[in-house]
């Protein structure tokens, strides 16, 4: 596979023309950079990826029971077992969304489930993102440019093809689908993954809308078309936040969301993806239950580990974190995007001490994690192989069962420091092979 | 037990031409043990059907969209209840009402002012109307001094508002007291606009609190929304194209009836 390094450059060109970038605001200005890619893929050993496959599935499965329990029952709460502060107080724990069923009963389609590798080989779930996961499509393309250059390499190792992408998103949009065309719902061009809502329209075939091109009327959504005629919507890819859906429901001051989508969904003539809400599931704090739901509603034991984890509400893990803090990563519980993650042993004496003051204040606001030494991985920079930190998204679709799709987003941190992989961070990418056999 | 009649009446006044203008419209009395209603007429203007949701919080919500130009809106109903506080039944209560919400959070002036206040009581019902009687020695009821979208912090810090900030920033005492409470938004005896109020659960009941006159709630309050603070409760919301100023006019009455 190191022949593909020789292909890097032309291969990024492609991926410039192509449009393949993020749009990041700083300073309140507008840019768009590209994102870097690596020619050296992650390979997954077959068995490894079973593995894998089938942690995953359990994990999502438990996800999407917990968050049709905490929208209509709440047996979880009653029984004891997630604290009920941690949904109610959680910004992502929707009330307008109480007892809302969607179509066939999937709250999270698309779930994005980031890993890393130990040093160990063992693999932790680092956070799970139940919300609008973005990142599908920048192995999806990347690969398809690598083909094209390099066929050979495709011949000699044994890749399981991961070009499915489109038609497992397909068969997810259609498990769901209330009647109707396919929409993806962009918020714009303006948005960081704008590249990504295009190209997935393109492969799943579906019409890519702005939100002026959506209207409700009689709780139902239409799209206009060019022609001027209204097309019935029956399912929504939706890649805008949940507060901007719907001005009528939540923010109102948002331009960007579809009024009465809301009501549309609650009528049951049109499935929204994922379904609004599911941010309480995903919430850095619910993090640390989620080993305890899959016990909790599967009966099962945690195929995959999360990394060691301490709520510093409890007053247990409160004592630990305020001895071991230098030693620890501190994660903010409200914040994405690799932003509100601080390493206790990069903090001068005094911002530790503030740090503790303000765990001390507000121990809901955080976690605390143990730092795991990921396994690095080699990554060419400036013609030289160099070793980097790297995670890898997994994305878990939910359709009419549960599949795990044989790639994933390997993201790779260009700071050799630097442990934070996120993209709007400055990272690359790389292919994630998954071997066939 | 009083036989009132009440109406509403809520009129929007564009500048120039609007189009596509969706709407979501709350005011619609609810039908309770203690609120029953006799007789219930509305109507719109321009003519649009409207279709009926119960939002999560009980509330009944009537949506439309109304396409082509226009320049003006209203909403218009009446009916005759009979308001009776004691037919009250035990209702659940929604775990939300515990929480802080949006326009309903605690400042650190706040959390002064309750400590000042002394420790909650046992009897939560007394306690909640202890820390109303609190707040309206501190309190002062002035037109205009704050808007629709001002929080219960902000309200405070400046001393003084209307029936809206009154009700947040009680309902923000109580939660942080553990005392569960929502808003509720209806119509007083008189006439004018839309007043707004608190209720506090005790012992699987919600009972009805007047922060703004510093009474308990009576029968002569009906409630037209109820939810977590304000924003759940905006009787008429609305989205439209057009680069139209639009001004509000809502006038209400409620009135006992002669039997």
């Amino acid at each position: 596979m190191f022949e593909l390094v020789e292909h890097t450059a032309a291969i990024n060109k492609q991926l410039a023309r192509y449009g393949v970038r993020f749009g990041i605001y700083k300073n309140n200005e507008f840019h768009e950079q590209l994102f870097p890619f690596d020619t050296i893929p992650r390979v997954i050993p077959a068995e490894e990826f079973d593995f894998l496959e089938k942690g995953l599935i359990q994990r999502v499965n438990a996800l999407n029971a917990f968050l049709a329990d905490i929208y209509s029952e709440k047996k979880i709460i009653a029984d004891g077992i997630v604290p009920e502060e941690f949904v109610y107080s959680s910004s992502g724990y929707l009330p307008q969304c109480e007892g809302i069923v969607p179509p066939n009963g999937i709250f999270s389609h698309i779930s994005g489930i980031d890993l890393v590798q130990a040093e160990d080989g063992e693999w932790y779930i680092l956070e799970d993102n139940l919300r609008i996961p973005s990142g599908a499509s920048y192995p999806l393309i990347a690969r398809e440019l690598t083909r094209r250059v390099c066929p050979d390499v495709f011949y000699a190792n044994k890749i399981r093809d991961n070009r499915n992408y489109g038609d497992l998103l397909r068969e997810t949009m259609e498990a769901v689908n209330c009647g109707g065309i396919r929409v993806i719902l962009t918020p714009g061009r303006y948005n960081a993954a704008f590249f990504e809502h295009s190209y997935l329209a393109e492969k799943t075939g579906s019409i890519l809308a702005m939100p002026q091109d959506l209207y409700v009327e009689d709780n139902v959504v239409y799209y206009r078309s060019y022609d001027g005629n209204p097309q019935r919507v029956g399912v929504i890819y939706r890649r805008i936040s949940d507060e901007y859906l719907d001005p009528l429901t939540f923010l109102p001051e948002s331009l960007i969301g579809v009024p009465h989508l809301m009501e549309a969904y609650k009528a049951g003539n049109v499935a929204i993806m994922n379904t609004p809400g599911n941010g309480v599931a995903d919430d850095k704090g619910i993090y640390y239950f989620v080993p305890k739901m899959i016990q909790y509603y599967l009966k099962e034991e945690p195929i995959l580990k999360n990394a060691p984890t301490y709520l510093p509400m409890y007053e247990e893990d409160r004592v630990y974190v305020l001895e071991n803090l230098e030693k620890l990563v501190i994660k903010d519980v409200a914040e994405a995007g690799g932003y509100g993650v601080v390493f206790g042993r990069d903090l001068s004496a005094e911002k530790l001490q503030e740090m503790k003051n303000l765990i001390q204040k507000e121990p809901r606001r955080f976690i605390a994690q143990e730092i795991i030494y990921f396994k690095d991985l080699t990554t060419m920079e400036d013609g030289v192989a160099v070793e980097r930190k790297a995670d890898l998204r997994a994305f878990v679709l939910t359709g009419k069962t549960t599949r795990v799709w044989a790639s994933g987003l390997t993201r790779f941190s260009r700071n050799p420091e630097s442990f934070v992989v996120n993209s709007s961070q400055g990272g690359g990418f790389k292919d994630t092979w998954v071997l066939s056999r | 037990m009083h036989n009132v009649k009440f109406s509403y009446r809520m009129e929007l006044q564009f500048s120039q031409p609007v189009w596509q203008h969706s709407f979501s419209l709350l005011a619609f009395p609810l039908r309770l043990p203690e609120q029953q209603i006799d007789y219930f007429k509305w109507s719109l203007q321009p003519d649009v059907t409207l279709q009926f949701q119960k939002d999560s919080f009980g509330n009944t919500i009537g949506v439309g969209r109304y396409d082509a130009a226009h320049t003006s809106f209203c909403y218009e109903m009446e009916g005759v209840a009979r308001l009776h506080q004691q037919k009250r039944e035990p209702e659940a209560c929604l775990p939300v009402y515990r929480y802080p919400s949006a326009a309903c959070q605690m400042t650190d002036q706040m959390q002064n002012f309750l400590k000042q206040c002394g420790a909650a009581q046992d009897d939560r019902l007394s306690y909640a109307s202890y820390l109303m009687n609190q707040l309206y020695q501190m309190f002062r009821y002035e037109t205009g001094s704050t808007s629709v979208s001002t929080t219960a912090g902000e309200a405070f810090a400046q001393g003084c508002g209307v029936c809206q900030d009154y009700a947040q920033i009680l309902i923000a005492l109580c939660r942080a007291s553990g005392i569960a409470a929502r808003y509720v938004a209806g119509i007083i005896a008189g006439e004018g606009v839309t007043h707004a109020w608190v209720e506090v659960y005790e012992n699987g009941m919600w009972h009805g609190m007047d922060p703004t006159q510093n009474r308990l709630v009576d029968d002569g309050y009906l409630k037209l929304a109820q939810g977590r603070d304000y924003l759940d409760c905006r009787l008429n919301r609305g989205v439209f194209c057009g680069a139209a100023v639009q001004e509000q006019h809502v006038y209400v009455s409620l009135e006992e009836q002669q039997v």
